[in-house]
């Protein structure tokens, strides 16, 4: 299994495309998965997109539709027994309480869980395909200084390694008869988190010195030294597909917004 | 213009007695340089002095002259003293900055404002001369730690550096991994470029290297060349620095007043001078755990195939058995399955098939206390095991954790401390510890549970002889006296010589040999297929036919340095 939100490196259409095309892509995707009354076509929609688009198959990100599934299912009980109907679907009294499950709390709650999940698969389809430093490079074409680009790229570089050294120190706890991290009662979980804060943040203090000094040998800050412009061998650049498919995104938003709107389209 | 020049070169931490005093030191052009030393004796400030490290970036009171291609280092920046130097360290995850491989090594290239058609040239360049074309458009952290490490050096090659700087490369790597990557220092050597090398294998780096230092008690105290080394034993034994075993075999036999030639540090090379030499007898190596007892651990069995979509087949039909009291090295490359195995034993892997039975129990069946009460597990990385503050409270974690009263878990972490010669440090922070002392930290922290089996994850990486053997004891120690199966994962064999009573050898998830060392050690063609070597005395002991096979130095000079010794004409 590969941590949750990273770089798939595979090479397909969805890869290939410039990270500025498909971030554009995502938020228009969120924002329409608001304004249709079915977002669950859109949660399914997409996890078929990144199977057949990035060759990317559920089973590799399963953990992650497992994490989600019991958010989708609080958020739908909740609405489904806090909306009032009708119709209502089941009641019961408790003495003086009245419990009652609703149709439209069902539907509503469905609804949201269903938006929550498409904006986390949509973050995941944007993550698995995006190799960090393209989208840093892509940021820095868009006028981010270079050292902030490159930086933001290598904190995502870093996350894999960050989430197998919780993985050890887990074990680490486990092995010293503390279930604290396995935990699913937040009363163990969070102490266990602080406990693993020690080793987890001194590890990270000792690496990011390490690094800096590395980077620093490497020339990083040898263009500013010497005056002299830094080439990027690997240029990311807008292909006429990038132009073409933000400038769909767009449209479909813009459309759908407008069909809301003016045309009394997706009444809900 | 000399590539390195120090000049009565002196450096302290801020606050701290001076780590370092009177350094003088010329490299030539084109000199390969092995700088050797006990652990802590200011190795590393070493090479960060001569790569500008310091005074730029790490600070502190430096002193004296130190001129690189004869710029003073103090009156230029960093990034210009650093544009003429390559410099490698030891953890190759903390110099990899970019994903993808023609990316890390085009990045330096970037930096130094290369053209576009430059950095392509470079880049096959590199690729090529490290032999690693193939791994051009991987993702860094899906390479072994050997590639990574390999990746590292194309990445400081390419911009053409004229001086190389490598600190212990290779001590982080598994065999295999260590082999790839002094391949690729082979070929700098042999293409001429200036190196000044920290390497804890000295006989792997022993026909590149033109002079070896011997950094000791703050100075250079032994600047020498190779094949006089041998002439100044004495200064190594001091240092607690090792020679290779071979050589220091052949200068100790002379001591003893044996007429024998420098040895050189490979086996086949010193039998063939040893050639016709009559061994002293010696009786067979007693087994330290009789044979007979009932086992305490059970590997019944088991296979262990990772989940999709790595799938990969981690463990093959692995049976074996270890009784109570002894002492098991666990030895093969990197991916052989012995992670893997060691997960299975200690319960954090489910096998997919077969059972591990401690005691007759399955580990798997048993809930995380338990499981912690009855195999411990050491990480390899002490840093990850360190909980608590101050070093006492640490230790009491543990058995608190498997529902201890305070009193109690004092009680055995005093006696545990003192065992392990932390009890004088008790009050300190956990990491204020030397990496030796935070190794024996992390084995406290799991013996004071006292676990009847101990599972010990590369307990020496990054310690020096004296420490390796020391912890090596001490689990030693702790397998006799209480009775405890002790389980070592290492890549060090003169270690699992020296004191494993069992050896298991795992090759692609395959058990292909189990016994004493005495007895695995001989099958080098076997071992071979898993990238283990036998000690060099024991290889020796192979090609003189030994019997039984010395495990030791010590062993291999009782024998050799016997009344009927002959030695051949050299």
């Amino acid at each position: 299994m590969r941590p949750l939100y990273q770089f798939s490196g595979q090479d397909s259409f969805l890869h290939r495309l410039d990270p500025r095309t498909k971030l554009i892509f995502v938020l228009c995707y969120l924002l329409i998965s608001f304004l249709v009354p079915q977002p669950w076509v859109l949660f399914f929609l997409l996890i078929a997109a990144i199977w057949f688009l990035a060759g990317i198959p559920p089973t590799e990100y399963y953990p992650f539709l497992l994490l989600m599934l019991p958010i989708m299912t609080a958020i739908t009980l909740v609405h489904l027994f806090l909306i009032e109907g009708p119709p209502y679907l089941w009641t019961a009294a408790v003495g003086p309480v009245h419990i009652s499950a609703s149709a439209p709390g069902l539907q509503v709650g469905l609804d949201l869980g269903f938006r929550l999940g498409t904006m986390g698969l949509a973050f995941t389809l944007f993550a698995m395909t995006t190799e960090p430093f393209q989208w840093g490079m892509s940021m820095y074409r868009w006028g981010l200084p270079y050292k902030v680009a490159f930086m933001f790229a290598f904190a995502i570089r870093l996350y894999p390694l960050i989430q197998e050294e919780f993985l050890v120190i887990q074990r680490a706890l486990q092995a010293r008869g503390s279930n604290a991290l396995s935990s699913f009662n937040p009363f163990v979980f969070f102490p266990g988190v602080v406990t693993s804060a020690v080793p987890l943040g001194l590890g990270a203090i000792r690496r990011s010195q390490d690094i800096a000094m590395a980077m620093e040998l490497r020339g990083l800050n040898l263009p500013d030294e010497l005056g002299k412009p830094r080439v990027l061998f690997r240029d990311v650049r807008l292909r006429p597909i990038d132009i073409a498919l933000m400038c769909a995104s767009v449209a479909v938003l813009v459309a759908l917004f407008s069909a809301r709107q003016f045309t009394g389209w997706f009444p809900r | 213009m000399d590539p390195i020049t120090l000049d009565g070169v002196g450096f302290a931490f801020p606050g701290l007695q001076p780590l370092l005093r009177d350094v003088n030191l010329k490299v030539g052009e084109g000199e390969v340089v092995a700088l050797v030393g006990p652990t802590g004796c200011g190795k590393s400030t070493l090479l960060h002095i001569c790569a500008g490290v310091i005074p730029h970036f790490i600070t502190g009171e430096l002193t004296g002259e130190v001129h690189i291609f004869g710029t003073n280092t103090k009156e230029t920046s960093l990034a210009r003293i650093a544009a003429d130097i390559g410099t490698v360290t030891q953890d190759p995850e903390n110099q990899l900055f970019n994903l993808i491989v023609a990316d890390e090594i085009a990045w330096g290239m970037e930096n130094r404002g290369f053209e576009r058609a430059e950095i392509r040239r470079g880049l096959d360049g590199a690729l090529e001369f490290f032999r690693i074309p193939h791994l051009r458009d991987r993702i860094t952290y899906d390479l072994s730690g050997g590639e990574k490490q390999r990746v590292v050096l194309s990445a400081n090659y390419a911009p053409a550096p004229r001086l190389f700087i490598l600190d212990d490369p290779t001590s982080q790597l598994d065999p295999i991994g260590a082999q790839q990557v002094l391949t690729g220092i082979q070929a700098l050597a042999e293409s001429g470029h200036t190196i000044l090398v920290v390497e804890s294998k000295l006989e792997e780096i022993w026909s590149l290297v033109d002079r070896v230092l011997l950094l000791h008690n703050g100075t250079i105290e032994l600047d020498a060349p190779r094949a006089e080394l041998d002439r100044h034993l004495d200064a190594f034994i001091e240092a607690n620095v090792p020679l290779p075993q071979l050589v220091e075999l052949g200068a100790r036999l002379r001591e003893r007043g044996v007429s024998v030639p420098a040895l050189p540090p490979d086996p086949d090379g010193a039998a063939a001078l040893l050639d016709g030499v009559r061994v002293t007898a010696a009786p067979a190596h007693e087994p330290a755990v009789p044979s007979g007892k009932p086992p305490r651990v059970v590997v019944d069995n088991i296979s262990y195939t990772y989940p999709p979509p790595r799938r990969t087949e981690a463990l093959k039909e692995i049976r074996l058995e270890v009784p109570a009291g002894a002492v098991l090295g666990v030895v093969g490359q990197n991916g052989s399955g012995k992670t893997t195995l060691a997960r299975c034993l200690s319960g954090h892997l489910k096998p997919t098939s077969g059972a591990v039975r401690i005691d007759g129990k399955d580990v798997r069946r048993m809930s995380v206390r338990n499981r912690a009460a009855t195999v411990g597990y050491v990480f390899q990385n002490p840093d990850h095991q360190i909980f608590k503050d101050p070093v006492v409270e640490d230790v009491i974690y543990g058995p608190m954790n498997l529902g201890a009263t305070r009193p109690e878990a004092t009680r055995t972490a005093e006696r545990v401390l003192r065992a392990l010669d932390l009890w004088d440090v008790r009050d300190v922070h956990p990491f204020r510890l030397s990496k030796g002392g935070r190794q024996r930290l992390a084995i406290a922290a799991i013996a004071v549970m006292q676990p009847p089996v101990m599972i010990i994850d590369e307990p020496t990486t990054g310690q020096d002889l004296q420490e390796s053997h020391a912890i090596m004891s001490l689990l030693v120690d702790l397998a006799r006296e209480v009775g405890q199966t002790v389980i070592v994962i290492t890549h060090a064999m003169h270690l699992v010589a020296e004191h494993c009573d069992l050896m298991a050898a795992l090759c692609e998830g395959r058990l292909i040999a189990f016994g004493p060392p005495d007895q695995v050690f001989r099958d080098e063609e076997l071992l071979r297929r898993t990238y283990v070597k036998p000690p060099a005395v024991t290889a020796l002991g192979n090609r003189l036919g030994m019997e039984p096979r010395p495990l030791t130095l010590e062993d291999a000079l009782e024998r050799l340095a016997g009344p009927s010794l002959k030695v051949a004409e050299a």
